[in-house]
């Protein structure tokens, strides 16, 4: 066992929560698109990861904390309950605006419409921008995998966004 | 494909507009977290303990009723073949004579559960 520089207190476990907690939820905010439900599966990935804690090494928290955050998500889908219920902190109607609300809330509905894998990949690929392998890696899949996930991730969000895709983009504004 | 693909620089900014947004504040902090880490800690400690008592205390017990395991009824000595013959019963009768009937004379042996019976008639030539 040649764990480097081992991190086992609580004071270190603080420092790190100060620092990426806010990141990792905006993870799982991206991936779920619902802020209760992120805290919840930051709350979860945090509890593990503390649990974690003294046998991890300080290089991969942060590989450590993603892949448990996205797992979380994962496994949370699975779940029959959670294909029963949907919880959210808005009412269906969502209201108009203008500008970049407006288009951030049109991107998160049409994030929303990807299947759970492919946004699981779009998000590392392209929000954490980890490699292809650094993200078959955090869902425990072949790097092929995650390249065809991503292509489909790509075109369900084209498909759903139709011409805003381009728009929104910085080429397109 | 990955830096060649246009497509990723589009999908980059598009979810860049989505997630750069603050949210609402943290419902939980690194004190609250590490307090239910320390709890779930402690339930799998006792967990473990309580597994490993209970193993031992089976192993104990299998070990007290084998050392105090009742000792098994000695079973009867196989029957031996006898050499001589256990019960002997001789038998003789005699019919006085000048009656009539033919004399005669009977002997009854016998040897375990075999009996054997033989008549000898006055004058049998096979008597002698």
């Amino acid at each position: 066992m040649a764990y480097s520089v081992p991190v086992a207190t609580d004071d270190d476990f603080s420092e790190y929560f100060a620092a990426r907690a806010h990141a990792l939820r905006a993870t799982a905010y991206l991936l779920c698109g619902d802020w209760h439900r992120a805290e919840d599966i930051t709350q979860v990935a945090m509890t593990k990861l503390y649990l974690a804690w003294p046998r991890l090494r300080s290089v991969g928290l942060d590989a450590y904390a993603r892949k448990v955050v996205v797992r979380t998500f994962l496994a949370e889908n699975r779940r029959l309950w959670r294909k029963r219920e949907h919880l959210t902190h808005q009412p269906p109607e969502l209201p108009t605006g203008t500008g970049d609300t407006e288009d951030r809330l049109m991107v998160r509905a049409a994030l929303a419409t990807v299947p759970p894998r492919q946004r699981a990949v779009l998000v590392l690929r392209y929000w954490n921008d980890l490699s292809v392998e650094e993200t078959a890696e955090a869902l425990g899949c072949s790097t092929g995998t995650v390249k065809s996930q991503a292509a489909r991730g790509v075109a369900a969000l084209r498909r759903r966004l139709g011409p805003h895709f381009d728009v929104l983009s910085p080429d397109g504004r | 494909m990955d830096s060649a693909d246009p497509d990723d620089e589009k999908v980059r900014a598009l979810l860049a507009r989505a997630g750069d947004q603050p949210g609402p504040p943290l419902g939980f902090t690194s004190t609250t977290i590490a307090r239910r880490g320390r709890r779930i800690r402690l339930l799998r400690w006792g967990g473990a303990a309580a597994g490993a008592l209970v193993v031992l205390a089976g192993a104990g017990l299998s070990v007290l009723l084998l050392a105090h395991r009742p000792a098994e009824p000695a079973a009867p000595p196989p029957p031996t073949p006898a050499t001589t013959p256990a019960v002997t019963t001789t038998t003789v009768t005699t019919t006085p004579t000048g009656t009539g009937a033919a004399d005669r004379t009977t002997t009854t042996s016998h040897h375990f559960t075999a009996t054997t019976t033989t008549t000898w008639l006055t004058g049998d030539p096979t008597s002698t």
